[in-house]
């Protein structure tokens, strides 16, 4: 299984570069590095970063992993995959998992680029990597869901305002119990140690956030895959 | 026997009729069973249950000497499919998509060069697939399915888009696998592809199985036994005249014919499959 999983995230991450899937990304990452060091003033960015980099491969990563389903749905190769021991938890984990790669690495470079390199690096990339995930199952539900592209794009709104909640606690506007159901918002709180560096408080801070964006990632998949077999979603069974 | 169905039905979701209304047939091993019928007849549907691709089937379904249904992914390393249409992953080189598609298997596979060699395509093309015509993508749907070293295999139409060089190249091919023992499931509505490979052919008309036997049989049984003789008569002219052998006046008739004009061609008129299937439903194949 481990090497079928490998050989899959392989053809996902080739395929996706062969798109140039990563190179947008990257591109999006400089332009934000950019704008960050030249027009956010500094006593902005601890809001304005975590909010970011939650967005980069929230928004994006739904997007992303949504493309390539259209991608191999108008050239049908998924069919043949279906064909092959490779099995059809395997085939979602490839796609999920190494589409999380790239924007997980493109937010870092941006959260660096703004930041600077020290420890924050390293415990960025969890939560980042994560949401990634979570936006990539996304994606993928909806990307199932709806069949044309144009209707996708309605049906990504209700998940990215779902999704954006947390910001109105991060922010102070309106903090609510319920937002901490929605894994953005403990990486939103992730983030914002690290952008203000409260390294006091992050080994226990980051660590129960890690638990909670973990809980609210194993809710939310439940979720994702209960609508995908009500509807019969994943064509390749 | 590596294939075996009993009064295999199947009805699509959200839909309120069968489409296969109880199917039964045999496969031995090593053999080229034809698998005939028009557009929407139930042959690619048929191809897709004994893939497992389509689940929801009834009847009894075995292969390789196991039901069916409790097949698990392990089945998909011992049969190999082509698909009638190309589904390939553009982005990627052929060389590309073949070394991907090997990964997913377990056990021995093939060299990808040797597989696109076998079948007149590029080695170390680094175009991609995408600009491949639709001929050179159907070739490499087919040699992807070989990837594994397929027990049984199952073509959908695999002369589709083939000019006739690589048509014959894909017969051979199709003909050198069986002689190495590989059982081949050919779903087709092409008569001159069936008749030339197929060990034994069954004809289906919406989703029934009309009847299954050599196309040799099939031919003999719905042969009236005619010869057809064109010769010069005493004008010039061409003329075309048809004997029954079966009626002794006719047989003495083409006996004298022979004789005694200057004939041009002589063939015997013995159907062809599409004349059987024609004879059985009243409609064409195409």
């Amino acid at each position: 299984m481990t090497a079928r999983l490998l050989v899959a995230t392989r053809l996902v991450v080739t395929v996706q570069w062969r798109a140039k899937f990563p190179q947008i990304y990257f591109v999006i990452a400089i332009f934000a590095v950019i704008v960050f060091r030249t027009l956010i003033p500094a006593e902005l960015v601890p809001l304005a970063l975590p909010a970011f980099l939650f967005g980069e491969p929230g928004s994006l990563g739904i997007m992303m992993v949504a493309a390539q389903r259209y991608m191999e749905r108008g050239e049908r190769s998924v069919v043949a995959l279906a064909v092959t021991p490779l099995t059809s938890g395997e085939y979602v984990s490839a796609l999920i998992f190494g589409s999380a790669i790239v924007p997980t690495l493109a937010t870092a470079v941006i959260h660096v680029g703004v930041l600077g390199v020290d420890l924050r690096v390293v415990l960025v990339i969890p939560p980042l990597y994560l949401i990634a995930v979570v936006s990539g199952g996304i994606g993928l539900m909806l990307s199932t869901v709806f069949t044309e592209f144009t209707r996708f794009i309605l049906g990504t709104i209700p998940p990215i305002i779902v999704y954006s909640l947390p910001l109105l606690s991060f922010f102070g506007l309106a903090p609510f119990w319920a937002f901490k159901w929605i894994p953005s918002d403990s990486a939103l709180v992730i983030f914002g140690m690290l952008a203000r560096g409260q390294f006091d408080a992050l080994a226990y801070a980051g660590s129960l956030g890690l638990l909670s964006l973990f809980a609210a990632l194993t809710w939310w998949a439940a979720i994702a895959t209960y609508m995908a077999r009500v509807r019969h979603a994943i064509e390749f069974a | 026997m590596i294939v075996s169905v009993r009064d295999l039905r199947f009805r699509y979701p959200k839909s309120g009729v069968d489409v296969l209304h109880g199917l039964e047939f045999d496969i031995p091993e090593g053999e080229i069973f034809g698998f005939l019928g028009p557009n929407g007849s139930g042959k690619s549907t048929t191809q897709k249950v004994l893939t497992r691709i389509l689940p929801g089937y009834r009847g009894a379904v075995q292969v390789f000497g196991q039901a069916l249904a409790s097949q698990r992914a392990d089945y998909y390393n011992r049969i190999g499919v082509s698909f009638e249409f190309p589904n390939l992953y553009e982005k990627l080189t052929a060389e590309e998509n073949l070394e991907f598609y090997r990964g997913f298997f377990d056990g021995p596979t093939e060299d990808p060069k040797a597989l696109l060699r076998s079948l007149d395509l590029p080695v170390g093309d680094r175009r991609r697939v995408a600009a491949f015509s639709k001929g050179m993508k159907m070739r490499l749907v087919l040699a992807r399915s070989l990837v594994n070293r397929p027990k049984l295999w199952f073509l959908d139409e695999p002369t589709t888009g083939q000019d006739p060089q690589h048509a014959v190249t894909i017969r051979e091919l199709i003909r050198a696998q069986a002689d190495a023992g590989v059982t081949v499931f050919l779903t087709t509505h092409d008569m001159a592809v069936a008749d030339r490979l197929c060990d034994r052919v069954a004809l289906i008309h919406e989703g029934r199985l009309l009847v299954v036997d050599t196309p040799r049989v099939l031919k003999l049984k719905f042969n009236e036994r005619t010869v057809r003789v064109e010769h010069r008569v005493s004008n010039g002219s061409l003329q075309r005249e048809d004997f029954r052998l079966d009626d002794a006046d006719s047989k003495r008739a083409f006996l004298e014919t022979v004789r005694t004009t200057d004939v041009e061609t002589i063939h015997t008129l013995e159907p062809s499959l599409e004349d059987v299937f024609l004879r059985l439903t009243g409609t064409g194949l195409a």
